[in-house]
């Protein structure tokens, strides 16, 4: 059996098919809208570190269909509450969506605000000092990966995957907390370019905060898998919990 | 409307592998009938009990060895497709199987400390503290008034004129009716809307001060309005008496029950609070049937 024909046997069943397709295309706008968001993490990382423009006002352009994929599951998800009245899975499915869609939306908008950054930084052919920068480009990357990571996860039920995603978390906040030290004894160097400094790390938290957007969608997708919200656990307690109901 | 096409969108990606938890230790894999129910079958505080229960009509089993308890001031649901045993169960449960001749019921239900299939069991008394709603409302061609004072007349419950009034009068308060046919008492139950014949016929249960209330699809002769009215009662009744239903509306048995019981060919697949089961189904057999997927 191929993964097409695992999915669709997964998907299927119901006996009103159209619900099926509903949910099916529920499913692909998520991934599609996952994937032009990790599209513009992955822009705003380039253009900040290649000094790029023009890429950081694409991702502007791109965002209102961010914004349009959003609306759209909403509108979808509201239809098929009224209509199918979905229980037990179908229901999780669908609330998951709901919240899924929330999150990736908010991740589109804090790429944009990196983009803005970029635009900020080399506007009239400035060249921004490396140092300066250099935390940004790495956690674009770091926060890209738990992005695609989760939205992964959500596609396959991967628990184990969105359990990955929120543990990459902690990096990252080590990851974000470094790139700030170095930031200070950067100021501390050239006291000039604190202006600079200050929408650098607005940058650096913009990407921290797309990271706990992929961390809320991994814990969002074990509620869905398991039927059990985990919003307000530790991680500990989830590690624990999921990796003991597998060994048993 | 928004322009992105759904249709499309779901097309334009391969749709991911092990969808639905299948790759999750707690996700409801299994579509045999289990050989134990899933879930808690027993409660702190039991009203009936019943234990190991099998029913044949002649040599076909109807029932495959149920237990359960209903609690006391709790609505239990059961729910299943058609032919699952589910209404079979609950006539055992005040001895209404006993009218059919090929029926035989084996197995133990109490009632308080009381086995109803002991042999010197009064099956009118049980029926009396067991009372039954059935399907489609069978309000008695009398009166309104007659309808519910008939019960009390018979097990001897008024000493006067005057306590049957405020039998009556009790009866179709508690079950929301009062204000409607007051004025009226005197006219044809048969004359009342659909609804109001069902409340008319849970009243008459009421009249006799029943323990338990089993309801067998009590609306699914009746509109939604009407639906709305007995479901609303059920709700207050339970603060009083112990309730079990059979629904085919999933929606209702999520709105008047507490606990929700699912059965399968013959068997009670699982059971369990009524937010767990409409939410996250331990077996997938309930879960299938629950989401529309049985087939």
């Amino acid at each position: 059996m191929n993964t097409n024909e695992k999915a669709q046997e997964a998907t299927e069943g119901h006996i009103y098919h159209r619900f099926d397709e509903e949910l099916q295309a529920l499913i692909a706008m998520v991934g599609k809208m996952g994937e032009l968001a990790s599209e513009q993490i992955r822009d705003a990382g380039k253009a900040i570190k290649k000094g790029d423009i023009d890429r950081a006002r694409s991702i502007l352009e791109r965002e209102k269909q961010i914004d349009e994929y959003d609306r759209a599951i909403e509108e979808e998800i509201h239809r098929i509450l009224a209509l199918r009245q979905p229980m037990a899975r179908d229901l999780r499915v669908l609330l998951t969506v709901n919240r899924l869609g929330s999150y990736v939306e908010r991740v589109g908008d804090q790429a944009r605000r990196v983009a803005d950054l970029a635009i900020k930084l080399y506007r009239d052919d400035a060249k921004p000092d490396e140092r300066l920068l250099a935390g940004i480009p790495r956690m674009a990357k770091y926060v890209n990966a738990m992005v695609e990571m989760a939205i992964r996860s959500f596609q396959t039920m991967d628990v184990e995957l969105a359990l990955e995603v929120i543990e990459m978390d902690r990096d990252l906040n080590d990851q974000f907390d470094n790139a700030v030290r170095s930031l200070t004894t950067y100021v501390l160097e050239d006291p000039r370019r604190v202006g600079d400094a200050v929408h650098v790390v607005l940058g650096l938290r913009s990407l921290d905060r797309i990271g706990g957007h992929a961390k809320s969608i991994g814990r969002q997708v074990i509620f869905m898998v398991r039927g059990v919200s985990v919003r307000h656990q530790k991680v500990e307690d989830v590690a624990a919990e999921i990796r003991s109901s597998k060994d048993s | 409307m928004s322009d992105i096409n759904l249709t499309t969108a779901a097309n334009a990606v391969a749709l991911p592998p092990g969808m639905i938890g299948v790759n999750d230790a707690r996700a409801p894999e299994k579509t045999e009938v289990p050989t134990e129910t899933v879930g808690v079958v027993t409660v702190a505080e039991p009203r009936m009990s019943a234990r190991n229960i099998n029913v044949y009509y002649g040599e076909k089993q109807a029932i495959n060895n149920v237990s359960l308890d209903i609690g006391k001031n709790e609505v239990v649901s059961m729910i299943g497709p058609s032919g699952c045993g589910k209404s079979t169960f609950l006539r055992c449960l005040n001895r209404m199987n006993d009218t059919i001749d090929i029926c035989r019921v084996e197995g133990e239900i109490m009632l308080d400390e009381e086995d109803i299939y002991h042999k010197n069991m009064d099956v009118v008394l049980l029926r009396a503290r067991v009372g039954m709603v059935f399907q489609k409302p069978n309000p008695f061609p009398k009166s309104i008034y007659d309808n519910i004072a008939y019960g009390p007349k018979i097990h001897g419950l008024a000493r006067s004129k005057a306590d049957l009034d405020e039998i009556v009068e009790s009866s179709l308060r508690k079950a929301g009716l009062w204000d409607e046919v007051k004025d009226r008492l005197a006219e044809p139950g048969t004359g009342l809307s659909g609804g109001q014949q069902q409340r008319l016929c849970i009243a008459r249960t009421i009249a006799v001060s029943p323990e338990v209330i089993l309801m067998d699809e009590p609306c699914s002769a009746l509109d939604p309005i009407a639906t709305a009215r007995v479901e609303e009662l059920i709700d207050e009744l339970r603060q009083n008496y112990t309730i079990a239903i059979v629904t085919h509306s999933m929606q209702q048995a999520a709105r008047v029950s507490q606990r929700t019981a699912y059965f399968h060919l013959g068997t009670l697949v699982e059971v369990g609070n009524t937010d767990d089961i409409f939410t996250n189904p331990r077996h997938k057999l309930t879960e299938d049937y629950i989401t529309g997927r049985f087939g």
